[in-house]
């Protein structure tokens, strides 16, 4: 349908030329009636949209057209320039049925769009999409407007760094291993030795961790986004450590990290590239990087904010170089795609949302010592405020656990079983299900109550059945109930009092029975606990799993536990009042048969009726009639009785990290990961 | 006139007869002879014939003669038999002699105006009735226990009871108000749309013999709790039916009775027009128009056993309807009993209930689930 209303369009085009005459206004791109067929007139308008875009941003007016009967092209195309052009600097790309030809107008399209540009880049844009009309006119487009972007910026990089300021870099400014200036500070924020210090700071960063870091200060963007601005001054100057820079000084790829501030309107960028990506993820940047500096620079204080810049880069290149990058993400194997972590992060993030116990396995074969690595990384990196860590490198693995739920759900021995689940896959080179049988097991213990603790002498069945009975208990009552069991205990009394007191025992309300070979004792924490478990339910507590314990029954011990500890929960005072009522209800219910009875004794009573003297049959009506005196109505304002609606909570969306970086491609085709904002 | 004291004799052996409830047939307590109430009715005529002829018995005529006591109102009756006094009230029609036991017929009250028109015979005896009163004790839990030991029946006698019978054919009609509402909404407004009806009834039915006893001494309540009474059973008024039994004539008269009759068969009439006025969300009576045709009224004597029963000092009465056996009478209540049993029942339902709550509460419910 869109196609036939722009073949009718072009129709009316051609027969009313001077309508199309009109059009000029704001048409970069003219076809003849046969291609016209090919776009829908809103892909055309997307196309003069586009150039006009570029005509007013770069102010070079970027024209197209592609007459096929058209015999002088070079002639033509001069005509033509003529007719349509408008602006000073023009670009006009003409093409017929055999040949293509581009016609310079203006300095800037001169330079910017040389022959070499228009034969090279642009040719080459243009011919890289086949088939698709629209979007190989758009290609053309876009290259143009690219060409003219980065002889902008080659002018803006030779005037600044290049021609102009190559001589005026300070002395003291410290270079990357590239030769480029470390601090660029064009808004002269900074004090020439806070300056020197600053870039001394970044070289020495940048050499250690093989990534140059790199601040940019600008007084004001022009026309460009601080992002984009960012991506292209890293590129155009030749930035990045282990790159290349090629003849015209541009970059691609390079390991690096920029930081750019505008203090126009106070915009910052960070341009990451290279290793930078992947050492500066955006939950790095975003979570770490960003709270660390921007806080600073909200109070101007620029020096401040940049040396928290330099040591927040300084800390997740470090991190990243150990072997795993600062990010969101609780599973990390080294060599691993995003897409390959995605579905172990996302559960291992469900058990988190669900037990609030982060489940993290972390395997760089690079690690020298796995377990430093663990115990620093569950210290200052694990988010999770209870968490499980599992660090595979080079010397094996270490796993930690840190955080009272955490740690009262993997003892000692649950460390081990965990441990156990996952060696032999290690030994096997088998990460894969090393990691599923891990986070099988962590599940399995996480999602377990682990309240009875019973020094392998419990069967799995029992343990978790007498785990669910007190979990219940303590969803239902909000006290929780451990059961610990060491035969080899010397006084049960000491082995409840200190678990109970070893940062274990999160719950507010707890109660702790330690038990040994011979006995048990009871420890007691929380007023709710107390309340219910005074010192003569204890006695009588204690008094029934004793029962179990010298014939070595502890699951029998559980199972008392638990039941007694049920009762003394679900034990509540009589309600006397309800039970006054039922009982003088009941009286008076009472006196009910006691009266049938009285009446039995009353057999007098006067008739009031003839019923029975009534001649059988002889009842007959003789009228029988409904006459209708009147119908009235009434009207009343009708009340529309509200019901309150129920949920209907609707959630609020947030923003959700699956780990890695996102990138995009800059001007000079380098990719590009960071983020911006405003500060 | 003097009051004439009907006795019938026996024609064998002379002795005073009585009328046997269980054979119908009045027989002779002595030589157990037995006539049928009509052949003595013709002995008897013949018999008088006879004495018109020995009208100069002056012995006979002493038997006849009787004073008034006009200061009490009583009578005093002389025995044919035995010469006693019997002392009877002015409706006193038959009576037993205290002295010699015969029985005694005053046969001028069922004369001219206080003739009966029927007579129901008794069917139950003294010993029925007697039964009769030992098994309305039973069962009855709340009857003081000393009232079965030691109450006794003070008093037993047989007694036809003047009641008087009306029948009529009843023509009733009534109008109701009737209303019927519905009512629906449109969103904005409620409607409530009411209808109003005149509803008109008519019937008419027959009513055959509403017994109103017409005894001033017999209470209303008593009497009308021993219906029903079979009146296909009743035969035409002989005085040879009163023998061994007490009558006693109407002291009510049938335009007072009526009034009860009336409101029986009315109530009736009306209960059975209200219950046609079914599917009217109100009905309320309006107004009722009765008319009566066809007014019939019979004097009829109805058998009765009536038991005085003496406990602590206060007699309690208690009748029997002599023709079906139904014994009536309200007993007195052992309060102390009445206590116990609410006490008892009370304590059980009181038991059920805080059982329940008890339950409840060790269930989990917390004793609030009641």
């Amino acid at each position: 349908m869109k196609r036939l209303f722009s073949v009718l369009l072009i129709a009316l085009l051609m027969v009313f030329p001077v309508l199309s005459a009109q059009a000029e206004d704001g048409q970069y791109v003219y076809l003849d009636e046969e291609l016209g067929v090919l776009f829908t007139s809103d892909e055309l308008n997307a196309l003069n949209a586009r150039a006009a875009e570029i005509a007013e941003t770069r102010g070079v007016g970027v024209y197209y057209f592609n007459y096929g009967a058209v015999e002088d092209l070079p002639s033509y195309i001069e005509e033509f320039a003529a007719k349509h052009v408008v602006e000073d600097n023009a670009l006009v790309f003409g093409l017929n049925a055999d040949y293509y030809y581009f016609l310079q107008i203006g300095p800037i399209a001169e330079e910017a769009l040389n022959d070499d540009v228009c034969n090279g880049p642009i040719m080459d844009a243009y011919r890289s999409v086949t088939g698709d009309a629209p979007r190989k006119l758009m290609a053309y487009l876009n290259a143009a407007d690219d060409a003219i972007q980065a002889h902008e910026i080659g002018e803006t990089a030779a005037t600044a760094t290049g021609e102009k300021d190559a001589e005026s870099v300070p002395e003291y400014i410290a270079l990357t291993a590239g030769g480029k200036p470390t601090l660029v500070d064009h808004a002269k924020l900074l004090t020439d030795s806070q300056a020197e210090a600053l870039s001394k700071r970044l070289q020495t960063i940048g050499d250690a961790y093989r990534c140059d870091v790199v601040i940019v200060t600008v007084p004001s963007l022009g026309s460009k986004t601080s992002e984009a601005y960012a991506d292209d001054y890293f590129d155009y100057n030749g930035y990045g450590y282990g790159a290349t820079p090629d003849a015209n000084g541009t970059t691609i790829n390079g390991d690096g990290v920029l930081l750019l501030l505008s203090m126009e309107d106070r915009d910052f960028a960070i341009s990451t590239s290279g290793y930078g990506i992947s050492a500066f993820t955006d939950y790095g940047i975003q979570n770490y990087l960003e709270s660390e500096f921007l806080p600073y620079l909200r109070d101007n204080d620029y020096n401040g904010g940049f040396s928290a810049f330099a040591n927040a880069c300084e800390f997740l290149l470090k991190t990243a170089r150990e072997g795993v990058p600062y990010d969101y993400r609780r599973v990390y194997v080294d060599g691993w795609t995003d897409s390959q972590l995605l579905s172990y992060n996302d559960r291992a993030e469900s058990v988190a949302n669900q037990y609030d116990v982060g489940i993290y396995f972390l395997e760089n074969l690079a690690l020298t010592d796995a377990g430093a690595f663990c115990t620093d990384f569950i210290k200052n990196r694990a988010f999770d405020y209870n968490a499980i860590v599992l660090v595979h490198g080079a010397n094996g693995f270490s796993i930690r656990a840190a955080g009272a739920v955490a740690n009262a759900k993997f003892t000692n021995e649950m460390l081990n079983a965990v441990a156990d689940a996952v060696e032999p896959y290690f030994n096997a080179n088998d990460t894969r299900s090393a990691l599923t049988a891990y986070m099988d097991k962590c599940i399995a213990i996480v999602s377990d109550y682990g309240h009875v603790i019973a020094n392998g002498v419990l069967s799995d069945e029992a343990r978790s059945s007498g785990n669910l009975r007190l979990k219940q208990l303590f969803e239902e009552h909000g006290i929780a109930l451990y059961f610990l069991y060491d035969a080899q205990a010397a006084d049960p009394q000491t082995l409840a009092t200190e678990f109970l007191s070893g940062g274990t025992v999160y719950e507010e309300n707890a109660v702790v029975l330690g038990a040994n070979a011979s006995g048990s004792a009871v420890s007691v924490k929380g007023d709710y606990a107390k309340e219910k478990f005074t010192e003569k339910r204890i006695k009588k507590l204690r008094k029934e799993v004793d029962a179990y314990l010298p014939e070595g029954n502890v699951e029998g011990a559980v199972n008392a536990f638990a039941e007694r500890s049920e009762k003394i929960l679900t034990w509540r005072p009589v309600n006397w009042l309800t039970l006054a009522i039922s009982v003088i209800a009941g009286l008076l219910f009472g006196s009910v048969p006691a009266n049938g009875l009285k009446r039995q004794l009353t057999s007098v009573s006067k008739q009031t009726n003839a019923e029975r003297y009534m001649e059988p049959a002889s009842f007959v009506m003789t009228q029988n009639a409904n006459i209708l005196l009147g119908t009235k109505t009434s009207r009343s304002v009708h009340v529309v009785r509200t019901e309150s609606s129920g949920g209907g909570r609707s959630g609020g969306g947030g923003s959700s990290f699956h780990g890695g970086s996102s990138t995009h491609t800059s001007s000079s085709g380098g990719t590009h990961g960071g983020h911006s904002g405003k500060f | 006139m003097p009051q004439q004291l009907l006795e019938y004799r026996c024609p064998a052996c002379g002795a005073s007869l009585q009328f046997d409830s269980g054979s119908q047939q009045v027989v002779c307590p002595y030589c157990d002879s037995s006539f049928s109430p009509q052949d003595l009715i013709d002995y008897d005529s013949f018999l008088k014939e006879d004495a018109k002829n020995e009208t100069s018995d002056p012995w006979s005529k002493d038997a006849e003669r009787w004073e008034k006591d006009e200061a009490t109102g009583l009578n005093v009756y002389t025995c044919a038999a035995c010469g006693g006094e019997v002392l009877g009230d002015d409706t006193l029609a038959s009576a037993r002699c205290p002295f010699c036991d015969n029985t005694v017929i005053m046969k001028r009250q069922f004369t001219g105006e206080w003739k009966p028109d029927l007579v129901l015979p008794f069917k139950m005896d003294k010993k029925a009735a007697q039964d009769a009163f030992r098994k309305h004790l039973h069962g009855k839990k709340l009857l003081p226990n000393a009232f079965r030991s030691e109450s006794c029946i003070q008093e037993i006698k047989g007694i036809y009871v003047p009641f008087w019978l009306f029948s009529s054919e009843v023509s009733t009609s009534m109008r109701f108000k009737g209303t019927t509402s519905r009512s629906w909404t449109d969103g904005r407004y409620d409607y409530v749309e009411t209808s109003s009806y005149a509803l008109l009834r008519a019937a008419t039915a027959q009513f055959n013999r509403i017994p109103v006893d017409g005894s001033e001494k017999m209470d209303d309540a008593l009497m009308d709790s021993l219906e029903p009474f079979d009146f296909s059973e009743a035969v035409d008024f002989q005085t040879a039916y009163l023998s061994g039994y007490f009558s006693d004539r109407y002291d009510v008269d049938s335009d007072i009775s009526v009034a009860r009759a009336k409101t029986r068969f009315n109530k009736t009439m009306e209960g059975r027009l209200a219950a046609t006025t079914g599917g009217f969300s109100s009905v309320a009576a309006e107004s009722t128009t009765v008319s009566e045709r066809n007014n019939k009224r019979e004097y009829a004597l109805l058998p009765v056993w009536l038991l005085h029963v003496k406990w602590k000092d206060q007699l309690y009465t208690f009748a029997m309807n002599g023709q079906t056996g139904k014994l009536v009478g309200n007993l007195p209540l052992d309060k102390g009993r009445l206590w116990k049993f609410s006490l008892l029942y009370g304590g059980i339902f009181a038991g059920i209930l805080g059982g329940l709550v008890l339950l409840g509460h060790f269930l989990g419910c917390g004793g609030g689930c009641l």
